[in-house]
Protein backbone atom coordinates (compact mmCIF):
# COMPACT_ATOMS: atom_id res chain seq x y z
CA UNK A 1 0.00 0.00 0.00
CA UNK A 2 1.51 3.62 -0.68
CA UNK A 3 -0.06 6.81 0.05
CA UNK A 4 -2.40 6.85 -2.71
CA UNK A 5 -4.30 3.94 -2.32
CA UNK A 6 -3.90 4.43 1.46
CA UNK A 7 -5.78 7.92 0.62
CA UNK A 8 -8.40 6.40 -1.55
CA UNK A 9 -9.17 4.00 0.72
CA UNK A 10 -9.44 6.44 3.45
CA UNK A 11 -12.44 8.02 1.56
CA UNK A 12 -14.72 5.32 2.08
CA UNK A 13 -14.73 5.70 6.03
CA UNK A 14 -16.89 8.31 5.86
CA UNK A 15 -19.29 6.83 3.16
CA UNK A 16 -22.05 9.79 2.92
CA UNK A 17 -19.66 12.63 3.28
CA UNK A 18 -17.19 11.63 0.39
CA UNK A 19 -20.74 10.65 -1.80
CA UNK A 20 -22.04 14.46 -0.76
CA UNK A 21 -19.03 16.26 -1.45
CA UNK A 22 -18.52 14.00 -5.06
CA UNK A 23 -22.26 15.01 -5.37
CA UNK A 24 -21.30 18.89 -5.51
CA UNK A 25 -18.89 18.60 -8.34
CA UNK A 26 -21.02 16.35 -9.71
CA UNK A 27 -23.55 18.75 -10.28
CA UNK A 28 -21.25 21.68 -11.47
CA UNK A 29 -19.54 19.61 -14.09
CA UNK A 30 -22.77 18.09 -15.32
CA UNK A 31 -23.84 21.78 -15.96
CA UNK A 32 -21.09 22.97 -17.51
CA UNK A 33 -20.86 19.77 -19.78
CA UNK A 34 -24.56 19.71 -20.94
CA UNK A 35 -24.63 23.45 -21.47
CA UNK A 36 -21.54 23.47 -23.36
CA UNK A 37 -22.57 20.69 -26.02
CA UNK A 38 -25.87 22.69 -26.74
CA UNK A 39 -24.06 25.62 -26.98
CA UNK A 40 -21.58 23.82 -29.35
CA UNK A 41 -24.05 22.51 -31.04
CA UNK A 42 -25.92 26.15 -31.54
CA UNK A 43 -22.76 27.28 -32.91
CA UNK A 44 -21.93 24.32 -35.45
CA UNK A 45 -25.56 24.60 -36.51
CA UNK A 46 -25.09 27.85 -37.59
CA UNK A 47 -21.55 27.50 -38.51
CA UNK A 48 -23.71 25.08 -41.02
CA UNK A 49 -26.24 27.20 -41.83
CA UNK A 50 -23.69 29.81 -43.40
CA UNK A 51 -22.04 26.80 -45.36
CA UNK A 52 -25.35 26.49 -46.58
CA UNK A 53 -26.58 29.86 -47.41
CA UNK A 54 -23.12 31.92 -48.01
CA UNK A 55 -22.46 33.72 -51.14
CA UNK A 56 -26.61 34.20 -51.64
CA UNK A 57 -28.86 36.98 -51.69
CA UNK A 58 -32.49 36.96 -50.59
CA UNK A 59 -34.54 40.00 -51.99
CA UNK A 60 -38.17 40.71 -49.48
CA UNK A 61 -40.45 43.28 -48.84
CA UNK A 62 -39.01 46.47 -47.00
CA UNK A 63 -39.61 46.02 -43.63
CA UNK A 64 -40.75 41.95 -43.36
CA UNK A 65 -39.80 40.55 -40.29
CA UNK A 66 -40.04 37.14 -41.40
CA UNK A 67 -40.01 36.25 -44.93
CA UNK A 68 -43.57 34.53 -44.78
CA UNK A 69 -44.88 38.06 -44.40
CA UNK A 70 -42.94 39.05 -47.38
CA UNK A 71 -44.63 39.93 -50.74
CA UNK A 72 -42.17 40.39 -53.76
CA UNK A 73 -43.76 40.51 -57.03
CA UNK A 74 -42.65 38.67 -60.20
CA UNK A 75 -42.02 41.35 -62.65
CA UNK A 76 -38.60 41.78 -60.62
CA UNK A 77 -37.52 38.47 -61.86
CA UNK A 78 -37.46 39.76 -65.55
CA UNK A 79 -35.51 42.96 -64.25
CA UNK A 80 -33.15 40.37 -62.57
CA UNK A 81 -33.06 38.11 -65.81
CA UNK A 82 -31.36 41.23 -67.68
CA UNK A 83 -28.54 41.26 -64.68
CA UNK A 84 -25.55 39.89 -66.12
CA UNK A 85 -24.06 39.49 -62.43
CA UNK A 86 -26.48 37.01 -61.59
CA UNK A 87 -26.33 33.54 -62.48
CA UNK A 88 -29.47 31.80 -60.83
CA UNK A 89 -32.85 33.68 -59.53
CA UNK A 90 -35.05 31.15 -57.12
CA UNK A 91 -38.04 32.64 -56.72
CA UNK A 92 -39.76 31.19 -53.34
CA UNK A 93 -42.95 31.49 -51.47
CA UNK A 94 -43.05 30.52 -47.82
CA UNK A 95 -46.09 29.13 -45.73
CA UNK A 96 -46.25 28.81 -42.05
CA UNK A 97 -48.39 25.50 -41.20
CA UNK A 98 -49.07 23.25 -38.55
CA UNK A 99 -48.70 19.75 -38.76
CA UNK A 100 -50.05 16.81 -36.63
CA UNK A 101 -47.21 14.49 -35.65
CA UNK A 102 -46.94 11.16 -33.21
CA UNK A 103 -46.20 13.53 -30.34
CA UNK A 104 -48.38 16.01 -31.08
CA UNK A 105 -48.71 19.29 -33.61
CA UNK A 106 -45.38 20.44 -35.06
CA UNK A 107 -44.59 24.50 -36.73
CA UNK A 108 -43.09 23.85 -39.80
CA UNK A 109 -42.56 26.46 -42.36
CA UNK A 110 -42.88 25.38 -46.04
CA UNK A 111 -41.10 26.76 -48.35
CA UNK A 112 -42.74 26.68 -52.16
CA UNK A 113 -39.87 26.15 -55.16
CA UNK A 114 -38.89 26.06 -58.66
CA UNK A 115 -36.53 23.95 -60.97
CA UNK A 116 -33.82 26.43 -59.84
CA UNK A 117 -33.73 26.13 -56.03
CA UNK A 118 -31.39 22.90 -56.70
CA UNK A 119 -28.87 25.10 -57.87
CA UNK A 120 -29.07 27.40 -54.83
CA UNK A 121 -28.93 24.83 -52.38
CA UNK A 122 -27.17 21.55 -53.05
CA UNK A 123 -29.50 18.17 -53.75
CA UNK A 124 -25.93 16.58 -51.90
CA UNK A 125 -28.06 17.65 -49.15
CA UNK A 126 -30.83 15.06 -49.73
CA UNK A 127 -30.32 11.87 -48.12
CA UNK A 128 -32.40 9.86 -49.57
CA UNK A 129 -34.69 9.96 -52.73
CA UNK A 130 -34.48 13.11 -54.89
CA UNK A 131 -35.97 16.64 -55.67
CA UNK A 132 -39.12 16.57 -57.51
CA UNK A 133 -39.98 19.35 -60.21
CA UNK A 134 -41.49 22.29 -59.68
CA UNK A 135 -44.93 20.96 -62.48
CA UNK A 136 -44.89 17.78 -60.32
CA UNK A 137 -48.33 18.81 -57.82
CA UNK A 138 -48.69 16.96 -54.33
CA UNK A 139 -44.76 16.51 -54.23
CA UNK A 140 -42.63 17.45 -50.79
CA UNK A 141 -39.13 16.96 -49.48
CA UNK A 142 -38.43 16.90 -45.64
CA UNK A 143 -35.96 17.62 -43.33
CA UNK A 144 -34.84 14.55 -41.62
CA UNK A 145 -35.76 14.96 -38.18
CA UNK A 146 -39.09 16.32 -39.02
CA UNK A 147 -39.13 12.98 -41.27
CA UNK A 148 -38.16 11.11 -37.98
CA UNK A 149 -40.87 13.47 -36.13
CA UNK A 150 -43.54 12.51 -38.17
CA UNK A 151 -42.43 8.89 -38.91
CA UNK A 152 -42.65 9.25 -42.17
CA UNK A 153 -40.74 7.38 -45.35
CA UNK A 154 -39.74 8.27 -48.58
CA UNK A 155 -43.25 7.01 -50.80
CA UNK A 156 -45.19 7.77 -47.60
CA UNK A 157 -47.78 10.82 -48.18
CA UNK A 158 -48.50 13.23 -45.26
CA UNK A 159 -51.94 15.64 -45.56
CA UNK A 160 -51.53 19.63 -45.21
CA UNK A 161 -55.11 21.67 -45.71
CA UNK A 162 -56.63 18.46 -47.14
CA UNK A 163 -54.21 18.28 -49.68
CA UNK A 164 -52.22 15.13 -50.07
CA UNK A 165 -48.71 15.36 -50.11
CA UNK A 166 -46.12 12.36 -51.57
CA UNK A 167 -42.70 12.50 -50.05
CA UNK A 168 -40.24 12.57 -52.66
CA UNK A 169 -36.96 13.01 -50.66
CA UNK A 170 -35.53 13.47 -47.39
CA UNK A 171 -32.37 15.79 -46.91
CA UNK A 172 -30.23 16.52 -43.85
CA UNK A 173 -28.02 19.67 -43.43
CA UNK A 174 -27.41 19.32 -39.88
CA UNK A 175 -28.98 22.75 -39.09
CA UNK A 176 -32.39 23.82 -37.62
CA UNK A 177 -33.67 23.29 -41.10
CA UNK A 178 -33.76 19.55 -40.84
CA UNK A 179 -36.55 20.02 -38.04
CA UNK A 180 -39.05 22.74 -39.66
CA UNK A 181 -38.15 23.28 -42.79
CA UNK A 182 -40.21 21.01 -46.08
CA UNK A 183 -40.14 22.27 -49.48
CA UNK A 184 -43.05 21.69 -51.55
CA UNK A 185 -43.86 22.99 -55.49
CA UNK A 186 -44.39 26.47 -55.90
CA UNK A 187 -47.90 26.34 -56.98
CA UNK A 188 -48.84 23.98 -54.13
CA UNK A 189 -47.37 26.86 -52.03
CA UNK A 190 -49.26 29.67 -54.14
CA UNK A 191 -52.57 27.32 -53.56
CA UNK A 192 -52.09 27.13 -49.62
CA UNK A 193 -51.29 30.91 -49.65
CA UNK A 194 -53.63 32.21 -52.18
CA UNK A 195 -51.88 34.50 -53.53
CA UNK A 196 -51.87 35.61 -57.07
CA UNK A 197 -50.20 34.61 -60.20
CA UNK A 198 -47.13 37.69 -59.80
CA UNK A 199 -47.03 37.27 -56.14
CA UNK A 200 -44.16 35.29 -54.41
CA UNK A 201 -42.22 35.54 -51.15
CA UNK A 202 -38.89 36.45 -51.84
CA UNK A 203 -37.18 35.78 -54.71
CA UNK A 204 -33.21 34.26 -54.04
CA UNK A 205 -30.38 35.23 -56.22
CA UNK A 206 -27.08 33.52 -56.75
CA UNK A 207 -24.32 35.77 -58.10
CA UNK A 208 -21.73 34.98 -60.43
CA UNK A 209 -19.02 36.20 -58.25
CA UNK A 210 -19.80 36.50 -54.84
CA UNK A 211 -17.89 39.92 -54.97
CA UNK A 212 -20.74 41.00 -56.93
CA UNK A 213 -23.27 40.36 -54.19
CA UNK A 214 -22.84 43.88 -53.25
CA UNK A 215 -23.23 45.38 -56.57
CA UNK A 216 -26.41 43.32 -57.03
CA UNK A 217 -27.68 44.98 -53.56
CA UNK A 218 -27.25 48.24 -54.60
CA UNK A 219 -28.97 47.73 -57.45
CA UNK A 220 -31.94 46.49 -56.20
CA UNK A 221 -32.56 48.83 -53.61
CA UNK A 222 -32.17 51.92 -55.24
CA UNK A 223 -34.37 50.60 -58.15
CA UNK A 224 -37.35 49.43 -56.13
CA UNK A 225 -37.94 51.34 -53.12
CA UNK A 226 -40.42 48.50 -51.80
CA UNK A 227 -37.58 46.25 -51.39
CA UNK A 228 -34.75 45.36 -49.16
CA UNK A 229 -31.99 42.82 -50.17
CA UNK A 230 -30.72 40.80 -46.93
CA UNK A 231 -27.56 38.80 -46.64
CA UNK A 232 -28.57 35.68 -44.90
CA UNK A 233 -24.66 35.48 -43.81
CA UNK A 234 -25.38 38.61 -42.12
CA UNK A 235 -28.26 37.04 -39.97
CA UNK A 236 -25.80 34.24 -39.08
CA UNK A 237 -22.83 36.30 -37.94
CA UNK A 238 -25.19 37.84 -35.60
CA UNK A 239 -26.48 35.47 -34.11
CA UNK A 240 -22.71 33.72 -33.73
CA UNK A 241 -22.02 37.18 -31.66
CA UNK A 242 -24.72 36.11 -29.54
CA UNK A 243 -24.07 32.66 -29.23
CA UNK A 244 -20.65 33.56 -28.52
CA UNK A 245 -21.42 36.23 -25.30
CA UNK A 246 -24.24 33.34 -24.24
CA UNK A 247 -21.22 30.86 -23.94
CA UNK A 248 -19.49 33.00 -21.79
CA UNK A 249 -21.97 33.59 -19.45
CA UNK A 250 -22.77 29.78 -19.58
CA UNK A 251 -19.30 29.40 -18.55
CA UNK A 252 -19.40 32.05 -15.67
CA UNK A 253 -22.72 30.47 -14.03
CA UNK A 254 -21.45 26.86 -14.67
CA UNK A 255 -18.26 27.96 -12.85
CA UNK A 256 -19.97 29.27 -9.78
CA UNK A 257 -22.05 26.07 -9.37
CA UNK A 258 -18.50 24.08 -9.26
CA UNK A 259 -17.13 26.53 -7.24
CA UNK A 260 -19.55 26.16 -4.72
CA UNK A 261 -18.95 21.83 -5.09
CA UNK A 262 -15.37 22.99 -4.75
CA UNK A 263 -16.58 24.58 -1.12
CA UNK A 264 -18.21 21.19 -0.51
CA UNK A 265 -14.90 19.26 -0.66
CA UNK A 266 -13.13 22.15 1.28
CA UNK A 267 -15.56 21.33 3.89
CA UNK A 268 -15.70 17.58 4.23
CA UNK A 269 -11.86 17.66 3.93
CA UNK A 270 -11.63 19.81 6.51
CA UNK A 271 -14.11 17.70 9.15
CA UNK A 272 -12.34 14.77 8.07
CA UNK A 273 -9.08 16.21 9.30
CA UNK A 274 -10.39 17.75 12.32
CA UNK A 275 -12.10 14.42 12.95
CA UNK A 276 -8.65 12.63 12.15
CA UNK A 277 -6.37 14.73 14.42
CA UNK A 278 -4.96 12.28 16.61
CA UNK A 279 -4.62 9.83 14.15
CA UNK A 280 -2.25 11.76 12.01
CA UNK A 281 -0.59 12.16 15.31
CA UNK A 282 0.10 8.95 15.49
CA UNK A 283 0.96 8.82 12.15
CA UNK A 284 3.61 11.60 12.56
CA UNK A 285 4.67 9.77 15.48
CA UNK A 286 5.52 6.70 13.61
CA UNK A 287 7.42 8.78 11.00
CA UNK A 288 5.05 10.35 8.22
CA UNK A 289 6.88 13.49 7.28
CA UNK A 290 4.58 16.57 7.00
CA UNK A 291 4.43 16.46 3.19
CA UNK A 292 3.18 12.82 3.46
CA UNK A 293 0.35 14.28 5.52
CA UNK A 294 -0.25 16.61 3.06
CA UNK A 295 -0.22 14.58 -0.30
CA UNK A 296 -2.83 12.10 1.55
CA UNK A 297 -4.94 15.10 2.33
CA UNK A 298 -4.71 16.09 -1.16
CA UNK A 299 -4.96 12.49 -3.21
CA UNK A 300 -8.39 12.35 -1.19
CA UNK A 301 -9.86 15.35 -2.39
CA UNK A 302 -8.18 15.00 -6.39
CA UNK A 303 -9.80 11.30 -5.70
CA UNK A 304 -13.32 13.11 -4.97
CA UNK A 305 -12.76 15.28 -7.47
CA UNK A 306 -12.02 12.74 -10.30
CA UNK A 307 -15.02 10.68 -9.46
CA UNK A 308 -17.02 13.65 -9.15
CA UNK A 309 -15.86 14.97 -12.68
CA UNK A 310 -16.45 11.56 -14.64
CA UNK A 311 -19.71 10.94 -13.08
CA UNK A 312 -20.51 14.79 -13.97
CA UNK A 313 -19.05 14.72 -17.29
CA UNK A 314 -21.25 11.09 -18.38
CA UNK A 315 -24.14 12.99 -16.93
CA UNK A 316 -23.88 16.17 -18.81
CA UNK A 317 -23.70 14.30 -21.63
CA UNK A 318 -26.65 12.33 -21.27
CA UNK A 319 -28.74 15.44 -20.04
CA UNK A 320 -27.77 17.27 -23.59
CA UNK A 321 -28.69 14.16 -25.95
CA UNK A 322 -32.08 13.65 -23.33
CA UNK A 323 -32.74 17.38 -24.37
CA UNK A 324 -32.17 16.94 -28.05
CA UNK A 325 -34.71 13.86 -28.14
CA UNK A 326 -37.12 16.29 -26.78
CA UNK A 327 -36.20 19.08 -28.69
CA UNK A 328 -35.77 18.06 -32.44
CA UNK A 329 -34.94 21.78 -33.79
CA UNK A 330 -31.77 21.62 -31.18
CA UNK A 331 -28.54 20.88 -32.17
CA UNK A 332 -25.88 19.26 -29.71
CA UNK A 333 -22.35 18.83 -30.48
CA UNK A 334 -19.76 17.29 -28.22
CA UNK A 335 -16.43 18.52 -28.55
CA UNK A 336 -13.28 17.35 -26.95
CA UNK A 337 -12.83 20.66 -26.14
CA UNK A 338 -15.79 20.46 -23.72
CA UNK A 339 -14.23 17.11 -22.25
CA UNK A 340 -10.97 18.75 -21.57
CA UNK A 341 -12.39 21.79 -19.95
CA UNK A 342 -15.24 20.36 -17.66
CA UNK A 343 -12.28 17.75 -16.38
CA UNK A 344 -9.52 20.42 -16.08
CA UNK A 345 -11.38 22.87 -14.26
CA UNK A 346 -13.51 20.07 -12.12
CA UNK A 347 -10.59 18.11 -11.25
CA UNK A 348 -8.42 21.40 -10.84
CA UNK A 349 -10.47 22.82 -8.74
CA UNK A 350 -10.93 19.45 -6.32
CA UNK A 351 -7.29 19.74 -5.44
CA UNK A 352 -7.43 23.53 -4.82
CA UNK A 353 -10.27 22.96 -2.58
CA UNK A 354 -7.69 20.09 -0.54
CA UNK A 355 -5.05 22.54 -0.13
CA UNK A 356 -6.02 24.50 3.10
CA UNK A 357 -6.93 20.93 4.84
CA UNK A 358 -4.10 19.69 3.44
CA UNK A 359 -1.55 22.22 5.11
CA UNK A 360 -3.60 22.11 8.09
CA UNK A 361 -2.96 18.52 8.65
CA UNK A 362 0.69 18.47 7.38
CA UNK A 363 1.41 21.30 10.29
CA UNK A 364 0.01 19.15 13.15
CA UNK A 365 2.70 18.59 15.53
CA UNK A 366 2.60 14.95 16.71
CA UNK A 367 1.97 15.04 20.58
CA UNK A 368 -0.35 18.05 20.18
CA UNK A 369 -2.42 15.74 18.01
CA UNK A 370 -2.29 12.97 20.08
CA UNK A 371 -3.16 15.17 23.31
CA UNK A 372 -6.15 16.85 21.89
CA UNK A 373 -7.82 14.20 22.40
CA UNK B 1 14.12 21.16 30.40
CA UNK B 2 10.62 21.27 29.47
CA UNK B 3 8.04 24.30 29.41
CA UNK B 4 4.66 25.09 27.85
CA UNK B 5 2.44 27.72 27.42
CA UNK B 6 -1.03 26.54 28.60
CA UNK B 7 -3.50 30.02 28.26
CA UNK B 8 -1.74 32.65 30.20
CA UNK B 9 0.06 30.54 32.18
CA UNK B 10 3.31 28.66 31.54
CA UNK B 11 3.68 24.97 33.12
CA UNK B 12 7.14 23.48 33.85
CA UNK B 13 6.37 20.18 33.04
CA UNK B 14 10.25 19.14 33.82
CA UNK B 15 12.98 20.93 35.31
CA UNK B 16 16.57 19.97 35.08
CA UNK B 17 16.21 16.48 34.58
CA UNK B 18 19.37 14.45 34.09
CA UNK B 19 19.17 10.42 32.73
CA UNK B 20 21.12 8.56 30.87
CA UNK B 21 20.04 5.23 29.22
CA UNK B 22 21.89 2.03 28.05
CA UNK B 23 21.38 -0.08 24.97
CA UNK B 24 19.47 -3.04 26.31
CA UNK B 25 18.01 -1.52 29.21
CA UNK B 26 14.42 -2.71 30.41
CA UNK B 27 13.52 0.48 32.54
CA UNK B 28 9.93 2.20 33.77
CA UNK B 29 9.62 5.44 34.72
CA UNK B 30 6.82 5.49 37.36
CA UNK B 31 4.94 8.90 38.79
CA UNK B 32 1.50 11.01 40.16
CA UNK B 33 -0.10 12.71 37.34
CA UNK B 34 1.18 15.95 36.24
CA UNK B 35 4.99 14.40 37.29
CA UNK B 36 6.12 14.75 33.86
CA UNK B 37 6.30 11.14 32.85
CA UNK B 38 4.79 11.94 29.72
CA UNK B 39 6.74 14.90 28.35
CA UNK B 40 10.00 13.02 29.70
CA UNK B 41 8.84 10.66 27.46
CA UNK B 42 7.97 12.52 24.24
CA UNK B 43 11.58 14.43 24.45
CA UNK B 44 12.96 11.19 24.85
CA UNK B 45 11.36 9.73 21.64
CA UNK B 46 11.94 12.95 19.55
CA UNK B 47 8.49 13.72 19.48
CA UNK B 48 9.13 17.00 21.09
CA UNK B 49 11.85 19.03 21.82
CA UNK B 50 13.50 20.62 25.05
CA UNK B 51 13.02 24.06 25.93
CA UNK B 52 16.86 23.99 27.14
CA UNK B 53 18.86 21.24 27.27
CA UNK B 54 20.15 18.28 25.06
CA UNK B 55 19.27 14.76 24.22
CA UNK B 56 21.15 12.43 22.94
CA UNK B 57 19.64 9.28 21.29
CA UNK B 58 22.96 7.36 19.61
CA UNK B 59 25.35 9.76 20.04
CA UNK B 60 23.64 11.81 18.35
CA UNK B 61 22.01 15.52 19.66
CA UNK B 62 18.14 15.57 18.61
CA UNK B 63 18.23 19.07 19.12
CA UNK B 64 20.55 19.75 16.54
CA UNK B 65 18.81 18.26 13.95
CA UNK B 66 16.63 19.85 11.58
CA UNK B 67 12.29 19.74 12.89
CA UNK B 68 12.01 17.88 9.03
CA UNK B 69 14.72 15.71 9.27
CA UNK B 70 13.41 14.49 12.79
CA UNK B 71 10.60 12.08 10.68
CA UNK B 72 14.31 10.28 10.26
CA UNK B 73 14.85 9.28 14.20
CA UNK B 74 10.69 8.82 14.25
CA UNK B 75 10.56 6.03 11.54
CA UNK B 76 14.27 4.10 12.44
CA UNK B 77 15.50 4.47 15.52
CA UNK B 78 12.45 4.89 18.09
CA UNK B 79 9.03 2.76 18.52
CA UNK B 80 5.79 4.39 20.62
CA UNK B 81 2.75 3.03 21.64
CA UNK B 82 0.52 4.86 23.20
CA UNK B 83 -2.25 3.91 26.00
CA UNK B 84 -5.10 4.60 23.37
CA UNK B 85 -3.67 2.32 21.06
CA UNK B 86 -4.90 4.21 18.11
CA UNK B 87 -5.51 1.63 15.36
CA UNK B 88 -6.74 2.66 12.26
CA UNK B 89 -10.26 0.70 11.88
CA UNK B 90 -10.54 0.94 8.71
CA UNK B 91 -8.07 -0.84 8.35
CA UNK B 92 -7.03 -5.01 9.34
CA UNK B 93 -4.42 -5.23 11.78
CA UNK B 94 -1.63 -6.91 9.74
CA UNK B 95 -2.32 -3.39 7.42
CA UNK B 96 -2.25 -1.17 10.53
CA UNK B 97 1.29 -2.55 11.59
CA UNK B 98 2.30 -1.56 8.07
CA UNK B 99 0.91 2.16 8.42
CA UNK B 100 4.41 3.55 9.68
CA UNK B 101 6.08 2.37 6.30
CA UNK B 102 3.09 3.65 3.40
CA UNK B 103 5.21 6.58 3.07
CA UNK B 104 8.06 4.28 1.86
CA UNK B 105 9.69 2.87 -1.35
CA UNK B 106 9.64 -0.42 -1.94
CA UNK B 107 7.48 -0.94 1.24
CA UNK B 108 6.45 -4.82 -0.06
CA UNK B 109 9.59 -6.19 1.90
CA UNK B 110 8.07 -5.12 5.06
CA UNK B 111 5.81 -7.65 5.07
CA UNK B 112 7.31 -10.60 6.00
CA UNK B 113 8.68 -8.62 8.72
CA UNK B 114 5.21 -7.72 10.07
CA UNK B 115 4.15 -11.73 9.84
CA UNK B 116 6.82 -12.09 11.79
CA UNK B 117 5.90 -9.64 14.50
CA UNK B 118 2.71 -11.49 14.65
CA UNK B 119 4.31 -14.65 15.39
CA UNK B 120 6.00 -12.97 18.14
CA UNK B 121 3.14 -11.76 19.74
CA UNK B 122 1.22 -14.85 19.02
CA UNK B 123 -1.73 -13.17 16.99
CA UNK B 124 -1.19 -15.10 13.57
CA UNK B 125 -4.53 -15.96 13.13
CA UNK B 126 -6.00 -12.53 13.82
CA UNK B 127 -3.45 -10.67 11.11
CA UNK B 128 -6.74 -9.89 8.82
CA UNK B 129 -9.23 -9.04 11.51
CA UNK B 130 -10.16 -5.12 12.05
CA UNK B 131 -9.62 -3.77 15.54
CA UNK B 132 -13.10 -3.95 16.21
CA UNK B 133 -12.54 -7.52 16.21
CA UNK B 134 -10.40 -7.68 18.46
CA UNK B 135 -9.58 -7.25 22.03
CA UNK B 136 -8.23 -4.56 24.37
CA UNK B 137 -4.88 -6.55 24.60
CA UNK B 138 -4.79 -7.90 21.41
CA UNK B 139 -4.94 -4.33 20.01
CA UNK B 140 -2.03 -3.01 22.26
CA UNK B 141 -0.12 -5.93 20.81
CA UNK B 142 -0.60 -4.84 17.62
CA UNK B 143 0.00 -1.33 17.99
CA UNK B 144 3.56 -2.55 19.85
CA UNK B 145 3.98 -4.86 16.57
CA UNK B 146 3.56 -1.22 14.64
CA UNK B 147 6.15 0.46 16.79
CA UNK B 148 8.54 -2.31 15.86
CA UNK B 149 8.03 -2.40 11.88
CA UNK B 150 11.06 -0.48 11.29
CA UNK B 151 13.23 -2.27 13.71
CA UNK B 152 13.49 0.46 16.10
CA UNK B 153 16.48 0.84 19.09
CA UNK B 154 14.42 2.13 21.32
CA UNK B 155 10.75 1.41 22.59
CA UNK B 156 8.93 3.79 24.42
CA UNK B 157 5.55 3.29 25.88
CA UNK B 158 3.28 5.34 27.43
CA UNK B 159 0.53 3.83 29.90
CA UNK B 160 0.29 1.24 27.85
CA UNK B 161 -1.64 -0.71 30.37
CA UNK B 162 -4.34 1.97 31.19
CA UNK B 163 -6.76 0.87 29.59
CA UNK B 164 -6.29 -2.94 29.95
CA UNK B 165 -7.32 -4.91 32.99
CA UNK B 166 -4.54 -6.06 35.33
CA UNK B 167 -4.32 -9.63 33.98
CA UNK B 168 -4.09 -8.56 30.31
CA UNK B 169 -1.55 -5.71 31.33
CA UNK B 170 0.80 -7.97 33.37
CA UNK B 171 0.54 -9.84 30.18
CA UNK B 172 1.54 -6.90 27.89
CA UNK B 173 4.63 -6.31 30.14
CA UNK B 174 5.65 -9.84 30.04
CA UNK B 175 5.69 -9.07 26.03
CA UNK B 176 7.78 -6.40 26.53
CA UNK B 177 10.38 -8.39 28.54
CA UNK B 178 10.28 -11.03 25.97
CA UNK B 179 11.13 -8.14 23.23
CA UNK B 180 13.81 -6.70 25.11
CA UNK B 181 15.77 -9.53 25.35
CA UNK B 182 14.73 -11.38 21.78
CA UNK B 183 14.56 -8.11 19.72
CA UNK B 184 17.40 -6.19 21.56
CA UNK B 185 15.50 -3.39 21.98
CA UNK B 186 15.88 -1.29 24.44
CA UNK B 187 12.27 -0.47 26.16
CA UNK B 188 11.25 2.61 28.60
CA UNK B 189 7.98 2.49 29.93
CA UNK B 190 5.40 5.03 31.65
CA UNK B 191 3.28 3.75 33.83
CA UNK B 192 1.53 5.73 37.60
CA UNK B 193 1.25 1.81 39.01
CA UNK B 194 4.07 0.38 40.99
CA UNK B 195 2.78 -3.10 40.07
CA UNK B 196 3.54 -2.69 36.76
CA UNK B 197 7.09 -0.57 37.30
CA UNK B 198 7.94 -3.65 39.79
CA UNK B 199 8.58 -6.32 36.67
CA UNK B 200 11.29 -3.68 35.21
CA UNK B 201 14.85 -3.90 36.15
CA UNK B 202 15.27 -0.38 36.66
CA UNK B 203 12.87 2.15 38.44
CA UNK B 204 13.32 6.05 38.07
CA UNK B 205 10.67 8.03 39.94
CA UNK B 206 9.57 11.33 39.10
CA UNK B 207 7.93 14.19 40.76
CA UNK B 208 7.02 17.63 40.06
CA UNK B 209 9.15 17.63 37.12
CA UNK B 210 12.17 16.13 38.88
CA UNK B 211 13.84 12.87 39.61
CA UNK B 212 13.31 11.84 43.39
CA UNK B 213 14.95 7.74 43.08
CA UNK B 214 16.72 6.39 40.27
CA UNK B 215 17.22 2.44 41.62
CA UNK B 216 17.91 -0.91 39.24
CA UNK B 217 15.95 -3.71 40.96
CA UNK B 218 16.91 -7.00 41.40
CA UNK B 219 20.71 -8.53 41.58
CA UNK B 220 21.27 -6.29 38.44
CA UNK B 221 24.53 -3.84 40.00
CA UNK B 222 24.61 -0.34 38.76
Amino acid sequence: MNIATNSLKNLKRRKMRTILAILGITLGVMLITSLLTVMDGLQSSIAESLRLLSGNLIIQEKGAIDQTLSIVNTSLIETLQSNKDVEVISPEIYVARTLKGEAGPRFVTLIGITDSYGEIVSPGYIKTGSYFHENESGKILLGSKMADRLGLKVGENLTIDSTKFSVTGIFETNTIADAVIALIPIEDARALRNLSQDQVSVIEVKPIDPEKADEIRLYIESNFEEYEVVFPEDLVSEATEILSTMRSAIWIVSAIAVLIGGIGIANAMLMSVIERTPEIGLLKATGWRNIDVGLSVLIESLGIGLIGCSIGLLLGIVAAQMAQNMIPALMVRLTLATILESLVFGVGLSVVSGIYPAVKASRLSPIEAIRGE
Amino acid sequence: MKTYRRGESIVRALRGVNLRIKTGEFLSIIGPSGSGKTTLLNLLGALDLPTSGKVFLDGVDLTQIPEGKLYEVRRNKVGFVFQHFYLIPTLTAIENVLVPVIPMKNNTRFKNRAKELFSIIGLDERMNHKPNQLSGGEQQRVAICRALINNPEVLFCDEITGELDSATGEKIIGLLKEINQREAVTVVFVTHDPNVSSKSNRIITLKDGKITSDNYVGAKGK
